[in-house]
């Protein structure tokens, strides 16, 4: 800009030594151009170095367990069959409870609410609930559900707890999907004279199926690597029996193992098992988490593709 | 399937048209108050969660012994004459927030403009997914490797300045680092949103009046982002200071604060925060006591709320959404 | 499409039931124990199967046995499912007041002048734990601790082990957490005051477990532990005012540092309760306390058991 100004009041004797002075300027306009570029991309390498060697370390120590079968076994003490049952029992039955509910919420405020002060409290209590740590929301756990409804430590417990801390999340997510509809489908379902649910069931919800997917998919990874919210409420050991449906049996998860291992459980079995055991399933929640991201986009995909298809 | 499923109901309204629309407003009906109940739901659950941790906190003041609450930072319930006071948990968890933040804003504002400003497009493919991964990352996954890898490091480096070298790499020192890794992709996304929020017109315009990339975002597009990144560090620090098991891992500490407090070796001993505390603690704690890890859930739920209503106010200001 | 997706619905609506259903089917079976029936089905060994869920949970170290008597219980007994949280003594008995846990352990008498709420906690005596203060294998040369240098240690006026006999080395003092069975009985019979030890050389390990791995990997340790763990970790145990923590000075009470392990219930124990405590007690599980390092109730002199059993309990 300055550079500008300066041609504008350029004096004529002057020429050459203003433009000397002018390609100075621009030498070191490009300098410090140069300089912050480089900078910025340096800082970017190292985060990118950062996340990457995590997951490079994490995978390097855990995949050596993670290719013996034996690791998958659930009798000795260096396994994680029942974990990783558990992890899936409590993903299934959370979100058979989670996604009909937020669901519900999400059509209630896309398709029904008026805009006003109810969707705008509503809106805010789903971001401020987002926003409450989840070792608060386990702390809220344990106190209502565990004790005040007398469902005692159990998978039950453990799986609402996560109901409230999947919720605000899977409201965007299914908010999202459901504006996405374009809005000349629903009026063009309400024109034919049906009702608006029958609108919503035969024409908003098929369309919006890869958002709603791919809200599950994101929702399912939270459950997966959650652990402070459950281990106040479904406990951290298991009976001597996990596969079973029972929702009122205590057990744990993963992560819950993980951290059991290396604080509460720590010397219970030999350290360099106990590391082992951690190290294998980090690697296993990492390689999950990493499909579930990238699987939730192309699932998506290609269900919008086979949508469209038929 | 659009055109299908309206095709079935064009045929169903034909054969019984009147009872149809009869059933179908009733079940309307039905169905619009079952999508209320759910909605509600999320203020009934966020109300909930204020109202029984804040009744059961607050009960501990019911005990003379715990009016040093907020005044006192000796938190010793089994005294003989017991102590409440949760200070030293409150500036262990404010200390690690802020020391945080301060490493992860100028990271995360960089990486998010070389991300959107300057990257070729085939890094964004990489790192979009990689920092997607990172933000659900299990904290317990990050705690181990603190446990394993962070935690001798630093008590390599410390040792000669900690007051006990066989404990330096717990501390404040290792949950900052934690923090570190748990928040940056969160403030890092929520840039990127930000500084993608800024409209070309506003780059062209300055690259238009002969500035250089730099001066374009330095001048142009950071101003412009300032709100978008304000919510980023506001959300950062909520999800910092909620870190609960990563951060105990690694803390190493129990309910005393170090003496010396001003000193850098603080950074590498033992050390507390409020998660750490109800993480290790409340599961055995009775009576006073635990109103007490109640009460320092509520605060911490406090807390959070206030970072919610700041990074909303933020960005209500905002010009660019 | 309509039909699927009123077949969806109809598919998730009852998941979503039938869970309630058993949620309440079991719950009232599950969290109190009192109406789940002893079913009479002895099987191979003498016990007294009974079926349905018990959460039990609390003392770390009574954990041990409690872990391997569920395992065996559970193996001779199908429809029985036992979990078992090692939180602490403190958070066994909460739970068992607040209804969490069905059955909280506990290596105390509970205190109702500190916790006058747990009137509603029966008591089950089922075995004798013998507790040792353990030290780091760098520390070489001291076998015995006077309880008088003990409590210095963990009022933090010693500080190396140089001045209890020791090598030169800076003493890391390992302990508790304040609601742990194990610290309250090191409080009550050796220091005969509250720690308040604190600072940097300072650690509060999570469980009996966790005490047992730090003394393996710090150097210059001292903590307090089961005398189980302290063997299966091939930790030093030291003698204490000249007493070595064995099985005879424990009977005699000559060696004070043991308790009393309590298994507790909200009111009487009923049902899979009663019949799992039994076991614990029984002499079917005798070569699982041996194992696990516990004496028997009864191979304690009466005179020791009064000693350890306060007033209120009698």
């Amino acid at each position: 800009m300055s550079a500008q100004q300066q041609i504008s009041t350029s004096v004529e004797s002057d020429e050459r030594q203003r433009l000397l002075s002018l390609e100075r300027l621009t030498q070191r306009l490009h300098l410090k151009n140069n300089i912050a570029s480089g900078i910025l991309a340096l800082i970017t390498l190292l985060g990118a170095l950062l996340f990457i060697l995590i997951v490079i370390k994490v995978l390097w120590d855990g995949i050596p367990y993670l290719i013996n079968p034996d690791f998958y076994g659930s009798t000795g003490t260096g396994t994680v069959g029942q974990q990783i049952f558990n992890t899936l029992y409590l993903l299934i039955l959370s979100e058979i409870i989670l996604v009909p509910i937020a669901l519900a919420a999400a059509i209630y405020l896309v398709e029904y609410a008026r805009q006003g002060p109810l969707v705008t409290v509503i809106h805010f209590a789903a971001e401020t609930l987002a926003g409450v740590p989840s070792l608060v929301l386990g702390l809220f756990g344990y106190l209502v559900f565990a004790t005040v409804l007398h469902l005692g430590l159990t998978r039950l417990t453990g799986t609402l707890t996560l109901l409230c801390l999947n919720f605000p999340v899977a409201l965007r997510l299914f908010e999202d999907a459901l504006t996405s509809v374009a809005r000349e489908q629903r009026e063009g379902g309400l024109a034919l004279g049906s009702t608006k649910w029958h609108m919503i069931r035969t024409v908003v919800l098929p369309s919006s199926l890869p958002g709603i997917i791919t809200g599950i998919v994101l929702s399912a990874g939270k459950v997966i690597a959650e652990a402070a919210a459950l281990i106040f409420t479904m406990g951290s050991s298991n009976p001597s029996n996990v596969y079973t449906l029972n929702p009122m049996i205590s057990t744990d998860n993963l992560t819950i193992h993980i951290w059991y291992l290396k604080t509460v459980g720590a010397g219970t079995i030999p350290d360099n098992v106990a590391n082992a055991v951690s190290a294998g399933s980090a690697a296993l929640l990492i390689i999950i988490l990493l499909v579930i991201n990238i699987g939730s986009r192309s699932i998506g995909r290609l269900i919008q593709r086979k949508v469209m298809a038929a | 399937m659009a055109a299908n499923s309206v095709n079935v109901k064009t045929e169903n309204t034909n054969t019984a048209r009147s009872i149809g629309t009869r059933r179908g407003r009733l079940s309307d009906q039905i169905a619009r108050g079952i999508f209320f109940v759910c909605a509600v739901l999320v203020v009934v659950i966020i109300f909930g969660v204020f109202v029984f941790l804040g009744i059961n906190g607050l009960q501990m003041f019911k005990d003379p012994a715990a009016r040093n609450f907020f005044t006192s930072s000796s938190w010793d319930p089994s005294a003989d004459s017991p102590s409440y006071g949760a200070l030293g948990f409150i500036l262990g968890s404010v200390v690690t927030t802020l020391l945080s933040i301060i490493i992860v804003a100028p990271i995360g504002f960089g990486m998010a403009l070389y991300m959107t400003e300057m990257a070729p497009r085939w890094v964004n493919a990489l790192l979009r997914p990689l920092l997607e991964v990172f933000t659900g990352v299990p904290s317990v996954v990050i705690g181990f490797l603190g446990l394993v890898v962070l935690v001798p490091w630093i008590a390599n480096i410390a040792a000669p300045i900690a007051p006990s070298a066989a404990n330096a790499g717990n501390g404040w020192a290792a949950a900052t680092l934690i923090l570190v890794i748990m928040i940056l992709p969160t403030v890092v996304s929520v840039s990127i949103d930000a500084l993608r929020a800024v409209p070309d017109s506003v780059r062209e315009a300055s690259l238009a009046l002969g500035s250089t990339r730099w001066q374009m975002m330095k001048d142009a597009v950071l101003p412009a982002a300032a709100t978008g990144l304000g919510t980023a560090i506001v959300l950062g620090m909520t999800r910092a200071i909620g870190e609960a098991l990563a951060v105990s891992m690694v803390l190493g500490g129990d309910i005393h604060l170090p003496a010396k407090l001003l000193t850098p070796s603080v950074l590498f001993q033992p050390n507390i925060n409020i998660t750490n505390a109800i993480v290790l603690y409340f599961s055995e704690a009775s009576g006073t006591e635990r109103n007490g890890y109640f009460m320092l859930g509520f605060v911490l739920l406090i807390i959070s709320f206030l970072f919610i209503c700041v990074s909303r106010y933020i960005a209500s200001r905002s010009v660019y959404k | 499409m309509l039909k699927k997706w009123r077949i969806a619905f109809l598919l998730t609506a009852l998941a979503m039931l039938s869970v309630f259903v058993v949620a309440c089917g079991s719950s009232t079976g599950g969290s109190t124990p009192s109406t789940s029936t002893p079913t009479v089905a002895a099987k191979t060994s003498s016990i007294n199967c009974a079926t349905g869920n018990l959460a039990t949970g609390g003392s770390t170290a009574l954990g041990p046995l409690v872990q391997d008597a569920a395992k065996a219980y559970q193996a001779a007994c199908s429809g029985a499912t036992i979990t078992t949280q090692l939180t602490g003594s403190g958070a066994g008995l909460k739970g068992a007041h607040d209804g969490s846990l069905n059955i909280g352990s506990s290596d105390n008498f509970v205190s109702l002048t500190k916790n006058p709420e747990y009137k509603d906690l029966t008591d089950n005596q089922v075995a004798v734990v013998i507790f040792s203060v353990i030290i780091s294998k760098d520390v070489t040369g001291v076998t015995n601790l006077t309880s008088a240098q003990i409590k210095d240690i963990y009022t933090g006026k010693v500080t190396n082990w140089k001045q209890v006999g020791g090598p030169d080395l800076a003493i890391t003092v390992i302990s508790r957490a304040s609601g742990s069975g194990t610290r309250n009985t090191f409080e009550k019979y050796i220091l005969a005051t509250p720690e308040t030890i604190s600072g940097a050389n300072h650690i509060t390990a999570k469980s009996s477990g966790d005490v047992a791995s730090n003394v393996g990997s710090k150097s210059g340790a001292i903590a307090y532990d089961t005398i189980d763990f302290a063997t299966k970790h091939s930790l030093t145990t030291v003698s204490i005012d000249g007493a070595a923590p064995t099985q005879d000075n424990v009977k005699t009470n000559t060696y004070k540092f043991w308790n009393i392990e309590h298994m507790y219930t909200k009111g009487d124990a009923t049902g899979l309760a009663k019949s799992f405590i039994d076991y614990v007690k029984s002499a079917d599980a005798a070569s699982l306390r041996q194992k696990d390092g516990f004496m028997d109730l009864s191979a304690v002199s009466a005179d020791a058991i009064a000693a350890k059993t306060p007033a209120a309990a009698k």
